[in-house]
């Protein structure tokens, strides 16, 4: 099966630091991502996991098109890779619906509701009667009256908001739905909503979502699998039952531990590096509870340790002979609906 | 005064109805110092615009036989060295004020927006050049270039106008670039532009709708400083040249005939005050109501 999103070895760089920096030897560029490579099926929902500074909205922003990648490749199937010559990204942005972290700033104050969900299809030249009627639709699929089209955004409640920015998303019936924290801000009966909302829209249209955030509750009840970044990579991929009952990287599991009830202190000592001064070896390292003198000298490569289950760490917690052993492990109830 | 009212039509298309319009000048009536600016603002206009029908004599029709007149039933200003009814020639030097305030900012504005934005959107270097001349413009004594500028053209409303569209445009640059440098980094900005739209767009349907509040209250704020500049050089004799009424010219007219008729330099020096004032009062009850903060909590 051709997955429908494929992202391949990406880099993101942002120019940074001062010229006084760069005289103390600085670099002058920071990686953000350092080479990211995923899949992604149709009517799937991929997790983006990790925490704040790990790379997970600007991987992205990258994929909408909105940070300009250094080097690697998106492919859309259907659509062609990056470097295509005529207009991959005007394609692209057909295909693709993006949902900012926040929904009050990515509205326009001064701007109608209706104008502001219909905004992709007047830029692809849809008329303004037919974006009206579509404005309607659009409101209603989202759960919100139509009288919300001449609202402005300052006369909404921010679940409410939510909702616009998530019809403004599928305004051109998109086949991949990029979610950037979509539960940020909201309390929880409104979370709830709202991912009941997204588990419908994508029951009815199946549609594919990624879905940034680190709030693993969140993840779990609505992800079929999870990327877990650190540092603008990848470091661990599973189907999400598999991330939660066997975490393999020792980043995940700290992850979860802060996220369990039962806190096994000292999982995870220290801050995040800074991007600018990346680790030697596997970056995890100056953190890492079960860092060996290897892991201070080599990079990790990607390694399967099950099915579907690609880990990049030299000590893997759940070794590679004993996945199989393990295979009819306690699962954990997953909640998803049908795509 | 309309331009100061209505919101621009360049934000009209999504809808015209619930744009802050009629409830900004509600609330604009809702304070006192803003309701009296207004209504003389807008009294002010009506005189400009229908001076021929307001005004009771000719303002430039000569009878020596009366001069120097103090206010009478027949004259309510009294009349000049020329014989000329002075309330007469007030009002058409409202027009006279009003024309050279509202085109000269007008056109300042015209040019400052649409330099600022391309200063804010496009390449750095762009941005540096617009900047060294903005600055450099700045830099200048306003009335110094006035007078280089007249010295050069000779005195007339073309002239004052361009002075004043080119001393005023720098200040409209700097906010608008400013604005927008903040403005194109906002998630909305980059929303549309993610979705495909032109910097044409973006420009159309977001910088300017979310630009010209902080704008409007600017010009009202400025419109008494053009006024001022308008007066001072037609009291200089460089500006609007007789027999044409301006407040400037019969300022200095009163000046020259301070003594034997005090009543020419008050009646033509009030409406400079009172333009002025209220003008700045309105340019203030407009920042209030038109302030974000204040106007979320409707």
């Amino acid at each position: 099966m051709i997955p429908l999103l494929e992202v391949n070895d990406l880099v993101v760089r942002y120019p940074a630091g001062s010229l006084f920096g760069a005289l103390k030897g600085e670099p002058r560029k920071v990686t953000v991502l350092a080479g990211v490579s995923l899949k992604l099926n149709q009517g799937e929902t991929l997790g983006l996991v990790g925490e704040s500074g790990s790379g997970k909205t600007t991987l992205g922003r990258a994929i909408g098109g909105m940070t300009p990648m250094s080097s690697g490749s998106i492919t859309l199937a259907g659509v062609g890779a990056t470097g295509r010559k005529d207009g991959f990204w005007k394609e692209m942005r057909r295909n693709v619906g993006f949902m900012f972290q926040d929904p009050m700033a990515a509205l326009d104050p001064r701007m109608l509701l209706s104008a502001s969900i219909t905004e992709p299809l007047a830029v692809t030249g849809t008329g303004r009667a037919e974006r009206r009627r579509l404005s309607v639709d659009l409101l209603r699929e989202v759960g919100l009256s139509p009288d919300f089209a001449a609202r402005y955004p300052h006369q909404i409640s921010g679940g409410q908001a939510r909702r616009v920015t998530v019809a403004r998303a599928l305004a051109l019936r998109p086949r991949l739905v990029i979610a950037d924290e979509p539960t940020a801000g909201l309390d929880l009966s409104v979370q709830g909503e709202l991912l009941n909302l997204l588990n419908t829209i994508q029951a009815d249209s199946g549609v594919s979502f990624l879905f940034i955030t680190h709030n693993l509750a969140v993840a779990r009840h609505v992800t079929d699998r999870i990327a877990v970044m650190y540092l603008g990579r990848i470091v661990e991929t599973a189907r999400t039952a598999d991330i939660f009952a066997r975490p393999a990287h020792p980043y995940t599991r700290a992850l979860l531990s802060t996220h369990s009830t039962d806190t096994s202190a000292g999982l995870l000592k220290g801050e995040v590096p800074s991007l600018r001064r990346r680790p030697g070896g596997c970056e995890f390292h100056t953190r890492c509870p079960i860092a060996a003198d290897r892991c201070r000298s080599e990079a990790p490569n990607e390694r399967a340790v099950a099915t579907d289950h690609l880990v990049r760490c030299h000590f893997p917690l759940v070794p590679a002979s004993e996945a199989t052993e393990q295979a009819p492990l306690n699962h954990q109830p997953v909640v998803r609906s049908l795509a | 005064m309309t331009t100061v009212e209505e919101t621009p039509p360049v934000s009209a298309p999504p809808a015209l109805k619930a744009l802050p319009g009629w409830s900004t000048v509600r609330r604009l009536l809702s304070s006192p110092s803003g309701a009296i600016a207004l209504v003389v603002v807008v009294a002010l206009v009506f005189c400009a615009v229908f001076a021929p029908l307001v005004a009771p004599y000719d303002p430039v029709q000569i009878a020596p036989r009366i001069r120097f007149q103090g206010p009478s039933l027949e004259h309510w200003l009294g009349t000049d060295q020329l014989g000329r009814d002075v309330l007469s020639r007030v009002i058409f030097g409202t027009r006279v004020a009003f024309k050279v305030a509202l085109s000269g900012t007008a056109a300042a504005l015209l040019l400052g927006l649409v330099l600022g934005i391309v200063a804010g959107l496009g390449k750095s270097w762009i941005d540096g050049v617009l900047l060294l001349v903005c600055d450099a413009m700045r830099s200048l004594p306003m009335i110094l270039f006035a007078l280089a500028v007249v010295a050069i053209y000779g005195p007339s409303m073309a002239t004052l106008i361009t002075v004043i569209t080119f001393s005023m445009a720098p200040g409209y640059f700097r906010v608008v670039r400013n604005q927008v440098l903040v403005l194109r980094n906002m998630d909305f900005v980059v929303a549309s532009q993610s979705m495909g739209a032109s910097l044409g767009r973006v420009a159309i349907t977001h910088l300017v709708p979310n630009l010209i509040g902080p704008i409007i209250v600017l010009i009202a704020m400025d419109i008494p400083a053009v006024i001022g500049i308008e007066s001072g050089l037609s009291f200089l004799g460089q500006g609007i040249q007789p027999p044409e009424a301006s407040w400037g010219t019969m300022l200095s007219d009163g000046y020259s005939f301070l003594r034997q008729a005090p009543h020419l330099a008050i009646a033509s020096g009030l409406p400079v005050i009172v333009a002025t004032i209220a003008f700045t009062f309105l340019g203030e009850a407009l920042r209030d109501v038109l302030d974000p903060k204040s106007s979320r909590g409707r």
